[in-house]
């Protein structure tokens, strides 16, 4: 419980992580309200289904959420995870599908910070590949991005073209 | 003799008597030599005292012309004196007005002397102060002519640098126009090929086919945005 949290690659942009918050908390409230319920000789409601992402992210950092302090102590520690995950913003000329963003997650945290997330966003401008917004800069990598920078190199060789003419 | 014509009558006698005739005619010869003679000696008396009486009034005559001439030359002389006199004080009198007024004529004179020479004074320092002022706006007049000639040739010389400047500039804005849509149809004709390729690009690659070249871009950059995250 004391190492740093790490995420798994199905939890990809800050709304992932906020999802694990509100999970873990509706499961810490349900599992409140059956020990309530048992200790008044209630009967206890069926255990909820775990999403895919907490799932994950249980397995990766090797948690259980069978204790209630336990608990509480995960949705504390998701919630200052939630607040202080660095946020790289990559947009993307089309629609970005689920299993290329775990991909570019994958690469993001082996490469760069173990607990950043994404934010995506789409810009047809950008014709293809991608802009990569970290937090003080942008990098282009994106065609468009490309063809300005050779742009002066088409010129060149139409005025090449219309001098051969 | 007219004086003794009425006497003559007097004496006469009366007509005689015709009776008496010849006695009457003997004392008429007689009485008419006495009245001859009577007439005679009568005359001669009146010639003498005509003549004494001519020699005495002509000697009265004589005496009141000498006491008359006599009178009249002391008149005379008494008037000469009274009027040299008169004619004396008069001279005195013009020399003394004579005197003065050349004493007020000269002090008038000098007077006026001292007045025309005082206006002459001003009229000079007038007329200095005049030409100086004339003298300043002549110089006045010449340094503006000489500004506005210095300021009319350079405004010529700026309308012929203008009119140089503007061949030049009209030369270069053509050359640059030329030059500009040369380049304005390089531009277009390069955005059209990029527009051409991007679209041509665009519809046939979507993320999946992407990922490697985009993985590989970022693989490339990754030092540089791990420098950011850290900061």
């Amino acid at each position: 419980m004391n190492g740093q949290l790490t995420l798994p690659p199905s939890v990809v942009t800050k709304l992932d992580v906020s999802h694990l918050v509100s999970e873990l908390e509706q499961i810490d409230n349900q599992q409140t309200a059956d020990t309530v319920r048992e200790k008044v000789g209630g009967q206890a409601q069926a255990g909820a289904l775990l999403s895919e992402q907490l799932t994950d992210f249980l397995q990766q950092n090797q948690l259980t959420i069978g204790n209630g302090l336990e608990r509480s102590e995960l949705i504390k520690r998701v919630r200052s995870l939630k607040e202080n995950v660095p946020i790289i913003h990559l947009t993307f000329a089309v629609a970005a599908d689920r299993e290329s963003l775990r991909q570019l997650v994958e690469w993001v945290r082996s490469s760069l910070h173990p607990q950043a997330v994404i934010d995506v966003g789409m810009q047809p401008a950008l014709i293809a590949g991608v802009s990569v917004r970290t937090p003080n800069r942008v990098h282009d990598l994106s065609m468009r991005s490309v063809l300005k920078k050779n742009h002066g190199l088409l010129v060149k060789e139409l005025g090449a073209l219309r001098g051969n003419d | 003799m007219g004086l003794f014509q009425g006497k003559q009558k007097t004496d006469q006698k009366p007509p005689l008597d015709e009776k008496n005739d010849g006695v009457q005619k003997f004392f008429d010869g007689y009485f008419h030599e006495l009245r001859v003679r009577g007439r005679v000696y009568f005359e001669e008396s009146i010639d003498e005292s005509v003549a004494e009486f001519k020699k005495e009034l002509d000697d009265t005559i004589a005496d009141a012309n000498a006491e008359l001439k006599k009178h009249i030359v002391e008149k005379l002389d008494e008037q000469f004196a009274e009027n040299h006199e008169i004619i004396k004080e008069a001279q005195r009198a013009a020399l003394v007005s004579l005197t003065t007024s050349s004493k007020t004529v000269a002090d008038q004179q000098r007077e006026l002397g001292e007045k025309v020479q005082k206006d002459i004074t001003d009229q000079e320092a007038a007329l200095n102060e005049m030409l100086q002022q004339s003298q300043a706006r002549i110089a006045e007049i010449n340094h503006a002519q000489e500004s506005a000639l210095q300021s009319l040739t350079g405004s010529v010389q700026a309308v012929e640098d203008l009119h140089r400047e503007i061949n030049d500039r009209l030369q270069k804005s053509i050359s640059d126009q030329e030059a500009m849509i040369m380049n304005a149809f390089e531009e277009n004709m390069a955005r059209i090929v990029e527009h051409y390729l991007l679209e041509a690009l665009g519809e046939q690659y979507d993320l999946k086919a992407q990922l490697p070249a985009i993985l590989q871009q970022m693989e490339a950059n990754k030092q540089a945005m791990m420098d950011d995250m850290k900061l």
